[in-house]
């Protein structure tokens, strides 16, 4: 399961595909309702982040398979004018998110690994992964399974 | 309930309605938007689980017996999603309760340390209390900021250095790795800031100079420095931290470290002051 999917995001109602996708590869990974729902939460986050703050930009789904876990990487990218201030951004009350928890330092929290490169004037690049642990009936079945 | 709810309420059974027609994902951002808004007019997740559950009363109550199930299942989707915006929030009441216990546990161990580094017979003894006062210092700093190395230096006057490292680790002291050894001989404190973080050390000329590839410093990801600073403004040495335990170094980890340097280099020098004066009188 090696499929990348890729969702280019320019008005509002793009965030709808970007949110469909997310929780359909959420759920084929075997993450639960709720942590599905939170995977959508952070995509139409994020997403938002482009149309309000760029105008353009994209969001990618990768699925990550490991012995012991899986996860879902989102990646949230655009060539805007970037971030002058990452660690700023990333505290509540910064820009548009008025200090209620919500925007990039909201998205954060609902993931398990976030990282943001940004460069004035070269856009802007956020990876975002949550992981679900793999039991140990899932791994057997997983490596009895024929393979191709 | 309150005029605010009551509004809120009445677009809530819209859009549950419109859900239930239609049961797709832009209903269900819409859900998701519902409750960011209840986010930002400051409604209370009672006040959302009051409108959800008068909203599913109502709806069950005009739904046949065959239906229920499938309305309390909608009930359930909608609910989930408007509830998501109000989990953001409540993690960062989270990791703001959790930062405050961690900075009155900070400034209590900078109270403790505080009071040895003001004893005067920490100065007094033996040559080579620096050395000892370096090496407490290393290791309450890798504690008080929670990072995974230190390296404190300090010149003790007649050319000569002392450099101390130390690790921490959750089962106590280890070994320092030789690429922190490295990363201060070669790469320095960063003159244009004393915190580096991962997307610094990325953009940073020197750190591609320094280590090349990644297999050179696989683990070094972050850093934060203070000065040692004599009263009439001489450098004596310095302090620094390498990879922060959980995230990046902060603006308070740097305040905290700064406050430890300003004792330690008060301390430095008065442990100088009587080694001189005992020089002096054996002379």
């Amino acid at each position: 399961m090696d499929d990348e999917i890729r969702i280019t995001i320019e008005r509002d109602h793009d965030l709808v595909p970007a949110r469909a996708e997310g929780r359909a590869l959420a759920e084929r990974l075997g993450f639960t309702r709720t942590d599905a729902t939170l995977i959508a939460t952070a995509i139409s986050e994020i997403a938002r982040n482009i149309v309000v703050h760029v105008g353009r930009g994209a969001i990618v789904l990768r699925p990550v398979l490991e012995d012991e876990r899986c996860g879902i990487v989102v990646i949230a990218e655009d060539e805007g004018r970037g971030i002058r201030d990452v660690e700023a951004a990333l505290r509540d009350g910064y820009a548009s998110n008025k200090g209620l928890g919500l925007g990039l330092p909201g998205t954060r929290r609902l993931m398990d690994e976030f990282d943001i490169d940004s460069e004035e004037g070269k856009g802007t690049t956020v990876r975002m992964t949550k992981w679900r642990l793999r039991d140990e009936l899932e791994r057997l079945r997983e490596r009895r399974r024929p393979s191709g | 309930m309150p005029p605010t709810a009551n509004a809120f309420l009445a677009e809530y059974a819209a859009a549950f309605g419109r859900y239930r027609l239609e049961r797709n994902e832009t209903m269900l951002h819409e859900a998701y938007e519902l409750g960011r808004a209840a986010v930002e007019r400051e409604l209370s997740v009672l006040d959302l689980a009051v409108v959800h559950h008068d909203v599913l009363a109502t709806t069950l109550a005009t739904t046949t017996a065959g239906q229920a199930e499938e309305a309390a299942r909608a009930a359930s989707d909608f609910f989930l999603e408007t509830l998501s915006a109000f989990e953001m929030v409540q993690r960062g009441f989270r990791e703001t309760r959790e930062a405050a216990a961690g900075e009155r546990r900070q400034a209590e161990l900078l109270r403790r340390l505080s009071g040895f580094l003001s004893d005067a017979s920490l100065a007094v003894s033996a040559h080579g209390s620096e050395r000892e006062l370096l090496q407490l210092v290393a290791e309450q700093a890798t504690e008080l900021i929670d990072a995974e190395y230190c390296v404190a230096a300090a010149s003790l006057g007649d050319g000569e250095r002392a450099v101390v490292f130390t690790a921490s680790g959750e089962a106590g002291p280890r070994e320092v790795p030789s690429w922190v050894a490295a990363a201060v001989d070669k790469w320095g404190i960063r003159p244009a800031g004393m915190r580096a973080s991962s997307n610094d050390l990325r953009r940073d000329r020197r750190f591609a100079e320094t280590f090349g590839s990644a297999d050179d410093a696989p683990s070094l990801r972050n850093a934060v420095a203070a000065r040692l600073v004599a009263l009439d403004g001489t450098e004596l040495g310095f302090v620094q931290l390498f990879n922060r335990a959980q995230g990046e170094f902060t603006e308070v980890d740097e305040a905290v470290l700064v406050h430890l340097a300003q004792m330690t280099s008060a301390a430095l020098e008065r442990a100088r002051f009587y080694r001189t004066r005992a020089d002096d009188v054996s002379r």
